[in-house]
């Protein structure tokens, strides 16, 4: 692992081999479980790619994300929730993207990233099934299937399941940020949840520490498999993460800056998880998959997309998207794939609250240097009258399958499909390069 | 001051002065259904109807027989629980203010701080127990995100009181009524926004999928959209000089007159002060509805009997519901009194359960539970602070991957990092009133395995609790780690 010259001193001092000396014993020992059929998986000198998935939870408005400034439609429903066009006045246009959409201003900081080709958009993709909850949006989505109240783990989750791990030494396969660990990575081996990746140790005297994690993991030995396993997982947690140190971890100097971490509704605690998410990953311990989730996405009442509510949450993505990018994919030259997605999109017209309802097709991002992006992909089915998903919102003309499980095929090296997204056959769209 | 050392001393007193020289556990009466009889089901009782079994509650069955504790617990009236009150209206004065007196308050953030930390010291210390759950189980079924907006800091105080312990054990459909009359709720879920032309969707999806018929519970997009229509005009005061702010009245300038049809049922076109009547018609379509009936019954039953209740059970509480207009108590007496009860499937404490039954297991006292503030968000589970609309999950599956939280909280407070045990400030444990004189490793066990077991600890726990206490010095350090390990144990994670 290379150094960097400006993180701090408590934080370079680790390397691989250290930090594989203090803890020789956190191989991942969770077994598959039984009831998932394993995949032989042949590596074949493929280097595959941590996948970072970014959730926005609530429902973003994918229309405020990437304004279609070209389709009459938009401006016909949002006369108060608008991004003007680019060359607006006062600065507030959209910043164009390809003539026809454009990012609204708050998120111009991803401009950098979208001409270096790295940052794919998706417009009117998502979930095609019809359900207007949260809940079962998000359920189904995660899962992976929609419409499917049986199916209990994530497509994440069967990825892990059903690949070798990155490293087999390591502590870890996937870590949720977060209290719960994250349906998409439900039945993922090796799996934690994590709220905070720099305060993670058992309170209590330190001369007692060792005595007393020893015993509650013991005690735990005759209880069911997630009970045991959390219990398993949670000593090699605390050792992984106090080798790491993630919370001294700076980035290079120069590079673009995470936002503050004191930002409210979430956006805070999103920057400084993906900032702690840079120093997992560049510390090399093996994790192959990080959920992240950012709320704060369910304005039924002042979207605000230029100053209001969901400026400040696109600023927010946008600004720790760009950090993370120049951190790790740039100057540590990781292999890393971004993932952002949202469960629905927004009615397309506005309410009179100035707020958008539930809605249907949205936005997707993905970012990578293997991803090839700087362009928006779509099958743009348009904003007018009788181009709407039930006569109300953004249809969906590109499944989220087709392109989670492009990239699980080409950049996590899992040609599984079938038993990443059963009952579907994925289309390609040739959005990341193989190998 | 605090008058809390008078009120905590009635129960530390009754606990220090226990009576009975030997270890007995105190049973349940012979007429309590079986599963309920004996020490075991004594055990069973307390932790299902309460936020964890203790000492004071096991004297009451004791006394007072399985049947009539559980009336009692369920008519909280008739319980004397005057010290925990007096003590709340001397700390957390905004409690008993009008929403405009809150509404007049400096900081929002402290409304907010006395109203968590009043949850707090009424789960540990109420002796309306089960009273105390089912406002839980409300607060979550009704959830309202605190920390949504500065104002919603406020109208919480009189959602929490005025909502939810105000209706708690009386009928769905007035709880119902009261919440969507919430201006807290209103503000949540928009609805004090929805106004004819251009109505606001958000707590008409949410009144049927969360509050009612269940996302299963056949509704359609247009439903929504004729919900949203009836409830054009529901709002509050919002001039701040008023003495009336943050009450509900029905705006009939933003209301939608024409008429709706909501599920098949026709309302007429109504206008002027009439037109309330619309939203009033969609609380009674919705709460008359079988699908709310089981929908409800099925929250009833996940927070009172377990997570996977049989269907045929489920159909009986929801023929309870709709023979007796929701009365919930009646839904709860079924499910805790009938000649099945105690069939309950075993429950995963969340969080803030976990830390609060092991506070009223080990005898802990409290003059400010603000430090408990901490560990609570580090596991994720602060009063009244989940975001999304559904409340805290109540699953295994959503709580048992993350034990190191749960683990700290019986390692910190056991380390005084609470408290002071010595100075009997802020949230703390006195071990030597515990112990009550035990000085061996098994006396210690024993006295661990009466208040957190009825006396029955699982022999596992009780074997490796003896191997730690003597596996060095059994000093003042170790035998408080071994209540911190004891309470850690998978053994006591589950109610």
């Amino acid at each position: 692992m290379t150094t960097d010259p400006n993180a701090c001193q408590e934080y370079n001092q680790l390397t691989r081999r250290r930090f594989m000396a203090v803890s020789t014993a956190v191989a991942a020992a969770a077994a598959t479980p039984a009831w998932l059929p394993r995949v032989a998986f042949a590596q074949g000198g493929f280097s595959r790619d941590v996948i970072v998935c970014i959730y926005l939870r609530g429902g973003a408005d994918g229309l405020s994300l990437c304004v279609p400034y070209g389709d009459p439609g938009y401006y016909a429903n949002r006369p108060v929730t608008r991004v003007d066009p680019p060359g607006a006045s006062g600065g507030m246009g959209a910043v164009d993207l390809d003539g026809f959409f454009g990012f609204a201003p708050s998120m111009q900081p991803l401009m950098g990233v979208y001409q270096a080709g790295h940052l794919l958009v998706v417009h009117a993709t998502g979930s095609v099934d019809p359900t207007r909850s949260h809940f079962d949006a998000q359920k189904f989505m995660e899962l992976g299937k929609p419409a499917d109240s049986t199916l209990f783990t994530g497509w994440l989750g069967r990825h892990i399941a059903g690949v070798s791990p990155r490293d087999s030494s390591a502590p870890f396969r996937a870590v949720g940020i977060g209290y719960q660990l994250q349906l998409a990575l439900s039945g993922a081996p090796g799996a934690v949840p994590v709220p905070d990746l720099a305060n993670f140790n058992i309170r209590g005297s330190t001369a007692t520490r060792a005595a007393r994690l020893a015993w509650l993991k013991d005690i735990h030995q005759y209880q069911n498999e997630m009970f045991r396993t959390a219990a398993s997982n949670t000593q090699t947690t605390i050792d992984a993460l106090a080798a790491i140190n993630a919370g001294s971890y700076l980035p290079p100097t120069g590079n673009w800056a995470y936002p503050a971490t004191n930002l409210g509704s979430g956006r805070g605690a999103f920057s400084k998880a993906m900032q702690q998410t840079a120093a997992l990953i560049r510390a090399e311990i093996g994790v192959e998959a990080v959920a992240i989730d950012l709320d704060g996405w369910d304005l039924h009442s002042a979207l605000g997309p230029l100053t209001g509510s969901m400026a400040n949450q696109m600023a927010a993505v946008a600004n720790t998207l760009r950090a993370f990018y120049e951190d790790v994919l740039m100057s540590a030259n990781k292999n890393v794939t971004v993932v952002v997605m949202s469960e629905f999109g927004r009615r397309v017209a506005e309410n009179g609250s100035a707020g958008v309802d539930h809605g249907h097709g949205n936005v997707f991002f993905a970012m990578g240097r293997q991803i090839i992006g700087g362009r928006v992909l779509r099958n743009w089915p348009g904003l007018g009258a009788g181009q709407l998903y039930q006569n109300l919102d953004l249809q969906v003309t590109i499944d989220h399958r087709d392109l989670l499980a492009e990239i699980v095929s080409r950049r996590l090296g899992n040609p599984s499909l079938g038993q990443v997204f059963p009952g579907y056959t994925p289309t390609f769209r040739n959005i990341a390069v193989a190998g | 001051m605090s008058t809390l050392p008078s009120l905590l001393a009635s129960d530390a007193d009754s606990l220090l002065n226990e009576s009975e020289p030997v270890i007995r556990p105190k049973g349940g009466d012979a007429n309590a259904p079986a599963a309920l009889s004996g020490a075991s089901g004594a055990l069973r009782l307390i932790n299902r109807c309460t936020f964890g079994f203790s000492q004071y509650e096991a004297r009451q069955v004791g006394r007072l027989g399985t049947k009539r504790w559980v009336e009692g617990q369920l008519n909280p009236a008739t319980i004397d629980d005057s010290a925990l009150d007096a003590f709340l209206a001397a700390s957390y004065p905004v409690l008993a203010m009008t929403p405009a007196q809150v509404g007049a308050q400096a900081s929002p953030a402290d409304v907010r701080n006395q109203l968590q930390r009043a949850r707090l010291m009424r789960a540990m210390f109420s002796r309306r127990q089960l009273f105390e759950r089912v406002v839980e189980m409300w607060t979550d079924h009704f959830n309202i995100h605190i920390n949504d907006s500065d104002t919603i800091r406020m109208m919480k105080v009189g959602d929490d009181r005025d909502v939810v312990r105000a209706n708690a054990l009386g009928l769905f459909p007035a709880l119902l009524l009261a919440s969507a009359r919430s201006a807290a709720m209103l503000a949540y879920l928009n609805n004090d926004e929805n106004r004819v032309g251009a109505p606001n969707e958000n707590y008409a999806r949410e009144i049927m999928e969360l509050h009612t018929l269940g996302v299963t519970g056949g509704y359609t997009q247009a439903d929504v959209l004729q919900v949203a229509r009836c409830f054009t005009g529901w709002r509050y005061v919002t001039t701040s000089a008023s003495p009336s702010r943050w009450t509900f009245f029905f705006d009939s300038s933003r209301h939608d007159t024409a008429s709706k049809t909501v599920l098949g049922n026709f309302i007429p076109a109504r206008t002027g002060a009439s037109g309330y009547q619309d939203g009033l018609d969609v609380i009674a379509i919705l709460s008359n509805h079988p699908n709310t009936a089981r929908f409800i019954a099925g929250k009833v039953l996940l927070a009172f009997w377990g997570y996977t209740p049989p269907a045929g059970l489920v159909d009986t509480l929801a023929s309870i519901y709709l023979s007796t207009g929701g009365d919930i108590k009646a839904m709860l007496t079924y499910v805790l009194l009938d000649p099945g009860a105690g069939a309950w499937q075993p429950k995963f404490k969340r969080p803030m359960h976990l830390l609060v039954s092991i506070m009223r297991g080990l005898g802990g006292l409290a003059t400010s539970p603000a430090n408990l503030a901490t560990p609570l968000a580090q596991a994720g589970n602060q009063p009244f602070e989940w975001g999304p609309p559904d409340g805290y999950p109540d699953t295994q599956e959503a709580w048992m991957r993350l034990l190191l939280p749960r683990w700290n909280f019986g390692a910190a407070l056991m380390n005084s990092e609470y408290g002071s045990y010595t100075a009997k400030t802020n949230v703390y444990v006195d071990h030597i009133a515990l112990l009550r004189g035990a000085a061996t490793a098994s006396a210690i066990a024993d006295r661990l395995s009466q208040n957190l077991y009825n006396g029955l600890m699982p022999f596992t726990d009780r074997t490796r609790l003896v191997s730690y206490l003597t596996a060095g010095t059994m000093d003042t350090t170790r035998i408080r780690e071994s209540f911190g390990l004891a309470v850690g144990s998978p053994s006591f994670q589950w109610y």
